[in-house]
């Protein structure tokens, strides 16, 4: 499998957390299991915001990113962001998540040649599946 | 002697069964159009035939290649122009006849026209003699008479034997329903125990009556007395009810399905002939000069188990070096040899499988020198069904100022058949490819699936087409 990703990444949450809209809110009783509230394929994420998404994306646009934002976060954990291309791998992404909530994302870089259907699959940490998305990046 | 031998003990049962039939075959044909001028055409074309094989193997080229397109042609003809030949003999017998039995073209003699004649004669005291052949020619006996080939009348019989007419003396002998000969001399009865009032019609009667199974009627001229003669026995007639129950009898013998002595001998010498003709035939297509050829031929395998399917073979097709005579070689076409290897009992996994002689199917005549390969490698797997979620693929240009939205495709997902293996390393269906090409708003199309390689197919009720519903919105910048 040539090596073609790239750098997908993350600028993770925890990064920003301190800075980011991210944060933490007080809940008076904190929810027993990870919760993903929005998966989502989009153009580019803004202040931890998906901006423009879609399910057909131009190769021109250099790249795609993968949004997904969790409610509750019960305990620091880490969840993965897989991209595949016509069914074959072509990067995980680790991504940290902190109580009480909390927001990420990846994104890869798009080259010639990566033209077709994608999907970008989230995962637990123990490999769960929590969303599949499909898109399909076209010349 | 030794080369005799070796042929004969070389011959199969089949190549036995196949010289009968095809000379069986040829011979109901000349059966069915004996007696046509078919038949004589057909003749002229089979010397044509070996005239062209003949100068073939002379080299003579001009000649051969002339003779070839005669044949040709005259075969295109024959069918053009005796189709009403053909037509009738097809149409107007029943299955039975035309695998079996001789049909006859003989025509009845009109016994009530005869028996009329002769009383007539009888009464009114006018010698007569009349010869009503059977199965033996007479020419060999006699061959004096005077053809006249009229058809029998009571009429013609009586003017016949008027006493004013040239040839009254002598015998008229009828053929079918003609009377083929008039004035004919009989040979005369050397007997010395015939009646004294018996004349020379009467004695003529008799010796005929000696030399073949013909029937002889005798109109005395002086007693007017009616006299048949069959076996050199004369026997007088009373009544014409008589005449007409002995003409009836005799004339029974010559019926259809009966044939005469010198048809058999005719089809025992058409039978023959078609045997000769058929051998020559066989042996120059089957045990001519030895040539050889090699063809490439793909494997074909049977039925493995009921749930197993081939994934992987080291080869799809063998090379085989064939031998025969030049024309079977010649004739020989890829699809009349398969190699055929049965996969029944084999499990699941890898698998060689030696090629032997018995799993090449050949034409009769043409023999296998060499195989090559001479062992198949295979892996067999289990088949499968898998359901998948479909994905649309999309292919370029997005038109400016759209973006795609959202996607429905419905039903979202389908069923596969294919080996447990290549199943296992699919996660999605793709459609067709759907262009973008002048979508600026939102609606739906109706696209077919992609199969992978190495998949059986779409499971039986599951989706081959799917319909894609999409939502257009503006693009933001």
């Amino acid at each position: 499998m040539p090596i073609r990703i790239l750098a997908c990444f993350i600028l993770v949450a925890a990064l920003l957390a301190g800075v980011s809209g991210a944060e933490p809110v007080e809940t008076p009783a904190a929810p027993a299991r990870l919760t993903l509230v929005q998966a989502i394929v989009c153009e580019q994420v803004e202040n931890l915001a998906p901006k423009n998404p879609a399910v057909v994306f131009p190769l021109e646009l250099g790249e795609v990113a993968c949004f997904t934002a969790f409610d509750p976060v019960p305990e620091e954990t880490v969840i993965y962001h897989q991209w595949f291309f016509r069914d074959q791998p072509s990067a995980r992404v680790r991504l940290r998540l902190k109580p009480p909530r909390w927001s990420s994302f990846s994104r890869i870089q798009l080259r010639p040649g990566d033209a077709g259907p994608w999907r970008v699959e989230v995962t637990d940490a123990d490999g769960k599946l929590l969303a599949r998305q499909r898109f399909s990046v076209v010349e | 002697m030794k080369t005799l031998a070796f042929f004969l003990a070389s011959l199969r049962w089949q190549d036995l069964v196949d010289l009968l039939l095809n000379s069986y075959i040829l011979f109901r044909l000349y059966v069915l159009f004996r007696g046509t001028v078919m038949v004589r055409v057909l003749t002229g074309l089979a010397l044509l035939w070996i005239a062209q094989s003949v100068s073939g193997r002379l080299g003579l080229i001009l000649t051969s290649w002339v003779i070839q397109g005669i044949i040709a042609a005259g075969a295109l003809i024959i069918i053009i122009v005796f189709r009403n030949e053909i037509r009738s003999v097809f149409q107007a017998r029943s299955l039975k006849s035309i695998l079996w039995g001789f049909p006859r073209h003989s025509v009845q003699t009109p016994i009530e026209a005869v028996t009329a004649a002769v009383y007539e004669l009888a009464r009114k005291r006018i010698g007569a003699l009349i010869v009503i052949p059977a199965e033996k020619d007479l020419g060999d006996i006699f061959q004096n008479g005077i053809p006249v080939d009229a058809r029998i009348s009571r009429e013609m019989l009586v003017s016949i034997f008027w006493p004013g007419n040239p040839v009254h003396d002598g015998a008229a002998v009828l053929n079918g329903n003609r009377i083929a000969q008039v004035g004919a001399i009989l040979p005369l009865s050397r007997r010395e125990d015939l009646p004294s009032h018996y004349g020379t019609r009467h004695r003529a009667a008799a010796g005929l009556t000696e030399q073949s199974d013909a029937m002889v009627i005798v109109v005395s001229e002086e007693t007017g007395r009616v006299v048949a003669a069959r076996s050199g026995r004369l026997v007088p007639i009373e009544d014409n009810v008589s005449l007409t129950r002995m003409l009836a009898e005799h004339t029974v013998q010559a019926a259809p399905g009966a044939p005469t002595r010198d048809e058999r001998i005719d089809y025992a010498i058409a039978g023959l002939v078609c045997l000769m003709l058929v051998g020559g035939v066989w042996f120059s297509f089957s045990r001519g000069e030895e040539t050889l050829t090699s063809l490439e031929v793909p494997i074909e395998y049977l039925k493995p188990g009921v749930a197993t399917e081939i994934v992987e073979t080291s080869t799809g097709a063998v090379r085989l070096d064939l031998s025969g005579s030049g024309p079977l070689i010649r004739a020989l076409r890829p699809e009349q040899v398969k190699v055929q290897v049965n996969l029944e009992n084999m499990g699941s996994g890898p698998h060689t499988v030696v090629l032997t002689p018995e799993m090449v199917r050949l034409p009769p005549g043409v023999s296998l020198k060499k195989m090559t390969p001479t062992a198949v490698d295979l892996t067999l797997d289990v088949v499968g069904e898998k359901s998948l979620p479909i994905q649309v693929d999309w292919v370029g240009p997005l038109p400016k100022g759209v973006r795609i939205v959202s996607v429905e495709v419905t039903p979202p997902r389908t069923r596969i058949v294919g080996s447990r293996s290549e199943l296992s390393g699919l996660a999605t269906i793709y459609t067709e490819k759907v262009s973008l090409t002048g979508i600026t708003s939102s609606g739906s199309l109706t696209v077919g699936l992609v199969l992978p390689d190495g998949i059986t197919g779409i499971a039986p009720g599951a989706a081959d087409r799917v319909t894609v519903n999409y939502t257009v919105a503006p693009a933001k910048p």
